[in-house]
């Protein structure tokens, strides 16, 4: 059944038949996972979950996801991936625990959205990162993971940094001069885009002339937040700095493989046919109305490996509509409003908490 | 780093008076006193319920009353201040900084206390207050350092050479990080560590109507419930299933009328923590907007680290008190307590030799600050006792 959706278009399931079709989904995975995943069945249980009827997809326990930084949570004793968080504002990383299935069902959902982005052939690629991430073995962390995934798509590979982040002109004049006029692929961390892309290029006073690329960035907007760098701000700097005017933004967790989010031409995220999203009141928890914001809970059928099916995450956003964004994508289309604000501890434990 | 008082620029102008002040001075109580009517009086401070309590606190009767005890238990001793007291306060409890001085100020000490940078609605009028009442007495105004900064370790480090005693208010990780910062080898230093609260009740002898539901109410969702005298487990003796779920269902209910400022990170903080306590004791709980607990099969499972406050409560059956006090440690310190006798209090404390409890309070108390306060009686250890034998 999983199988058949992706001889589908990613974008393709209705309202009605995306919700019929995860809603089996969903039923079987969480028995499955209440069979082979003790910790699971537990919360299940204490939570009060155990012969629940579900009718709709707000029905399912919602698995806080910072968990996964806590106990290794799996389904499977075939494990041939374990996957973890970049950690870089907290000590502990999550550990994600892939099989083969489960694996190779990730690595199908990934090349279905991007050739919805891209064409079949792989263009030649500009990595917006430094090739040292690759050597240094203790720090092949989800930065290494997320340009080797991206690397796939691409060939002729450049990276546009040098071991110390410093910008590399020569070759990146030198990819210009080579793919005139031709279609090219762009990846980075969007904060590195922005700092050692963007800016160095704006004070090295290079503008670049990449009409034709398609750029792809990801994870790490709390740092451009922090700067007030807007989705907007940072888009038409991009362009007016190098001529790119694809540009897509993704969203995502490593604790949910699956759910790959993707921004259209208009701006908004995209729930493909095996994912989707729901938004909570963050007091109440109960489901919202299209519009309004809360907590983003993330659903994604390719899990089988751990339960991470059905995940409540830390970070606010609003679902605009269904099956009528403008780029013509069926499914929920959504944005990204940064994470939730930390509670404000009010006791006496943390004289100098935060240093 | 800002210094508010007084008329200085940077710490290395700090000078204070060898000669200390003598206890209760009439100074330092037309301060305190002048500070109480404000807080009690103007509509500025009226509207922080902290600022209230302080004010009420700091009343000439309850001054009067610290003095009388404090010279009773004196009595025949010859008593001093120490000197200079560096008050390290929470950044998080706005008035904690206040009660710590001024106990310091009422045995005699001069004092530095670091205050928070964070801007809070109420610890700007305080502050406010507190230096413009200064500047009324001339003695108190130049030996009294308030100053304001983040985490910077040169400034702490700085103030730690001049102090006689150094009181840090917790929580752990800071007393554990300023401990590396040297203090004169002649210096104390008083620590509030991070604590843990109980309420032991005896529901066959309590009305579950309003009044004991506020009382409930103010002494666990005070601060979110994150203060270390903020209820956080509830024991229960002798308590019938169907009594315990009679007790929740009304809590329940009369939170949600009051319906306390929680914020979108608490609640997941809630599930977090629940979550993990379901995976660890696998026990039953029940996870609900304001209040949300779960049933431990005994004392030994309580988790003082995974509570994370905000409406979280651990429900235990326990024989009677001796059981708690018998299980007790030194991070336990309130106690509140609801139907249960004197009598019965005493004996169980008779009976055991408790680690842990440094208050043993009526329900509804659990928030009121004392000035002894973890196991201190505050301002006799803020002072030397000579001993004279001749």
């Amino acid at each position: 059944m999983i199988e058949d959706i992706f001889s589908f278009l990613p974008y393709s399931l209705e309202k009605k038949q995306k919700k019929d079709f995860l809603l089996q989904e969903l039923k079987s995975l969480t028995t499955f996972h209440q069979e082979h995943c003790e910790e699971y069945a537990q919360l299940l249980k204490s939570f009060g979950y155990v012969n629940k009827e579900y009718n709709s997809l707000e029905d399912f326990f919602a698995l806080p996801v910072r968990l996964f930084k806590h106990y290794e949570l799996k389904s499977t004793d075939e494990v041939i991936k374990t996957l973890t968080s970049s950690g870089t504002t907290s000590s502990s990383v999550s550990k994600i625990f892939l099989d083969k299935p489960t694996a190779m069902l990730q690595t199908k959902a990934l090349i279905k959205i991007m050739q919805n982005f891209l064409s079949k052939e792989r263009l030649p690629m500009l990595i917006l990162d430094t090739k040292a991430i690759l050597k240094d073995r203790k720090k092949f962390s989800a930065r290494a993971a997320g340009v080797m995934g991206l690397s796939n798509f691409g060939r002729k590979h450049i990276y546009a940094f040098d071991e110390n982040m410093n910008l590399d002109v020569d070759a990146i004049l030198e990819f210009q001069e080579s793919y005139k006029d031709k279609k090219i692929l762009l990846f980075g961390f969007t904060f590195m885009v922005w700092k050692y892309f963007y800016q160095e290029l704006k004070k090295h006073n290079l503008k670049l002339s990449l009409d034709k690329g398609i750029l792809f960035h990801s994870g790490g907007w709390k740092k451009l937040q922090e700067e007030a760098v807007s989705d907007q701000t940072f888009n038409k700097a991009i362009t007016q700095q190098t001529g790119i005017k694809k540009i897509h933004n993704f969203y995502g967790m490593v604790e949910q493989v699956g759910s790959i989010f993707v921004s259209c031409e208009h701006g908004y995220l995209h729930t493909p046919n095996f994912a989707e999203i729901l938004v909570r009141d963050p007091l109440t928890l109960q489901p919202l109305a299209f519009k309004k914001e809360g907590i983003i809970e993330l659903i994604s059928i390719i899990p089988k490996s751990y339960p991470g099916h059905v995940l409540l995450s830390e970070d606010r956003g609003i679902i605009v509509g269904e099956d009528d964004c403008q780029c013509g994508r069926k499914g929920k289309y959504f944005q990204i409003l940064g994470r939730l604000k930390e509670a404000e501890s009010r006791g006496c434990s943390d004289t100098f908490e935060g240093k | 780093m800002q210094i508010l008082t007084p008329d200085i620029n940077t710490i290395k102008e700090i000078r204070l008076p060898k000669m200390t002040r003598e206890p209760f001075g009439e100074d330092v109580l037309q301060f305190i006193d002048r500070l109480s009517k404000k807080l009690r009086k103007e509509p500025k401070y009226r509207e922080f319920e902290e600022l209230v309590a302080l004010g009420f606190w700091l009343r000439s009767s309850n001054i009067l009353k610290l003095k009388e005890n404090f010279f009773n238990k004196h009595e025949k001793s010859i008593v001093f201040p120490r000197g200079i007291v560096f008050h390290i306060a929470p950044s998080n409890v706005d008035t904690i900084f206040l009660y710590s001085f001024v106990l310091s100020l009422l045995v005699g000490n001069h004092n530095i206390v670091r205050i928070t940078q964070n801007h809070t609605p109420q610890i700007e009028p305080l502050l406010d207050l507190v230096v413009q009442e200064l500047k009324n007495y001339n003695k108190l105004y130049s030996s009294t350092i308030l100053i304001r900064y983040g985490h910077e370790d040169e400034i702490t480090q700085e103030l730690s050479k001049h102090c006689d005693v150094r009181v840090i208010w917790g929580g752990d990780r800071t007393i554990n990080h300023i401990r590396t910062l040297p203090i004169k080898p002649t210096a104390i230093e008083l620590t509030f560590a991070d604590k843990f609260s109980f309420l032991a009740l005896n529901l066959n002898n309590i009305k579950l109507d309003d009044s004991f539901f506020e009382k409930l109410y103010r002494d666990s969702f005070t601060f979110m419930q994150n203060a270390c005298s903020s209820v956080k487990a509830l024991c229960f003796i002798d308590a019938t299933q169907e009594q315990k779920s009679i007790f929740w269902r009304d809590f329940k209910e009369y939170v949600l009328q009051k319906a306390p400022q929680l914020e979108g990170k608490n609640q997941i903080d809630k599930l977090i923590a629940l979550s993990s306590l379901a995976i660890e004791k696998k026990r039953e709980l029940s996870f609900d907007t304001y209040v949300s607990y779960i049933s431990l099969g005994n004392l030994s499972e309580i988790d003082e680290q995974k509570h994370c406050g905000g409406g979280l409560f651990y429900e235990i059956d326990i024989k009677n008190l001796t059981e708690l006090f018998m299980y007790s440690t030194k991070k336990h310190q309130t106690l509140s307590i609801a139907g249960i006798s004197k009598e019965e209090l005493q004996e169980a404390l008779k009976t055991t030799n408790p680690q842990g409890f440094d208050r043993v309070v009526a329900l509804g108390k659990a928030m009121e600050f004392n000035a002894t306060w973890d196991g201190f009686e505050i301002m006799s250890s803020l002072c030397r006792v000579v001993d004279v034998d001749i």
